[in-house]
């Protein structure tokens, strides 16, 4: 099995450079995922940087960008990959070592559309209730494991991370303003009524695209446009 | 960047939905004229700008000017270096401006004499 890893150690590179991997094929099965290649490569060249953790799409730290589409090493099956695989870090935020990319804008759009629910105080006889209904709007939001996947294949998040919020922190921001629990849905509106927040958003829909949890995070967009029209 | 982004949408709406309607009856206001006979500015404009049609067409210039405002505004904001895009919108507008005093001129100059007996 071919691979192409782009290479990069800011205390001695210049610049970001291809690395071409051979791993013996005998070791390749079909249920091989992705990380476990890499881990065999890292056998090879311990200098190897990637990070994973939880190892089954659940921690959300191995995305990387494969054969020029972002995905999470540890659930992508490498029967499925095209040869040479050509692996990059996830593209538009800066490197900090081969392919661990600095999340820190990322995080900061997260954190700015206050992804907490914001409800009534609580009383301790009972939680916040919900009928089933309601609950069930907030299907296919609030399963983000904020890998970044869609954000780094977002163009409007190429260009202005610092300023455009993305496709992870919007679909987290609407998780809330659609939910029956929270009071402060019109205070969101307002922070999210921005010319370079929620309305960057082109629908290019690269990040429904890449995101490996098969969330809808542009169609979430989508819809808190059409909720801040009809409230404005 | 006067415009919020909800606001600038929905103006962007109303314009591209307006503006889609206007252009085929322009078209069709013009086509059917006779030009022949005595072709000057002064029977184009008489034929084709009614009273209820030139109303439709200040509103669709007015139309015209915050759909291309917020349009390149949006494409700016994209792709200027961040550091400049005030300095670039503001001549943008400035350029606006001028299309729009340019137009006032010409209906003060052009359109309103032509309508005189
Ligand atoms: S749909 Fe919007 S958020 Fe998603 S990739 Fe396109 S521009 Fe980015
Ligand atoms: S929406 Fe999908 S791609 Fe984006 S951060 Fe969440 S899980 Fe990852
Ligand atoms: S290692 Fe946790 S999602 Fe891949």
């Amino acid at each position: 099995m071919k691979l192409i890893i782009n290479r990069y150690n800011p205390e001695n590179d210049q610049a970001p450079y291809e690395q071409f991997f051979e791993v013996d094929d005998a070791l390749i099965q079909p249920d091989t995922m992705l990380l476990e290649v890499l881990q065999m490569v890292r056998e090879q060249d311990p200098s190897l940087g990637f990070r994973s953790s939880c190892q089954e799409g659940v921690c959300g730290s191995d995305g990387m960008n494969v054969n020029g589409k972002n995905h999470l090493s540890c659930i992508t099956p490498v029967t499925s990959l095209k040869q040479p695989i050509v692996i990059k870090p996830l593209p538009g935020l800066p490197i900090i070592k081969d392919l661990i990319i600095d999340m820190k804008l990322f995080y900061q759009q997260y954190q700015d559309v206050k992804p907490f629910l914001q409800a009534t105080p609580l009383n301790p006889s009972q939680e916040h209730l919900q009928t089933p209904k309601e609950r069930a709007k907030l299907d296919g939001s609030y399963e983000c494991i904020l890998c970044g996947c869609c954000s780094t294949s977002c163009p409007s998040f190429w260009w202005n991370p610092d300023q455009f919020s993305g496709p992870a922190a919007l679909l987290a921001a609407s998780r809330f303003v659609i939910d029956s629990r929270d009071i402060k849905h019109i205070e969101r509106l307002k922070e999210l009524d921005s010319p370079t927040k929620t309305f960057r958003c082109r629908h290019i829909q690269n990040c429904t695209d890449a995101c490996p949890k098969g969330l809808n995070p542009s169609r979430a967009i989508q819809e808190l446009k059409s909720i801040m029209v009809k409230e404005s | 960047m006067q415009l919020t982004g909800v606001k600038a949408h929905i103006w962007q709406r109303i314009s591209a939905i307006y503006l889609a309607l206007y252009f085929p009856l322009l078209f069709w206001q013009s086509h059917s004229i006779n030009l022949l006979e005595t072709p000057s500015f002064k029977n184009w404009i008489e034929q084709v700008f009614t009273p209820a049609f030139t109303l439709a067409s200040l509103l669709a210039f007015g139309l015209l000017i915050s759909h291309a405002w917020v349009g390149l505004r949006d494409i700016m904001i994209d792709y200027l270096p961040a550091n400049r895009v005030r300095f670039w919108l503001w001549l943008y507008a400035l350029f606006l401006s001028f299309i729009c005093i340019d137009v006032i001129a010409l209906i003060a100059w052009a359109v309103i004499p032509a309508f005189q007996p």
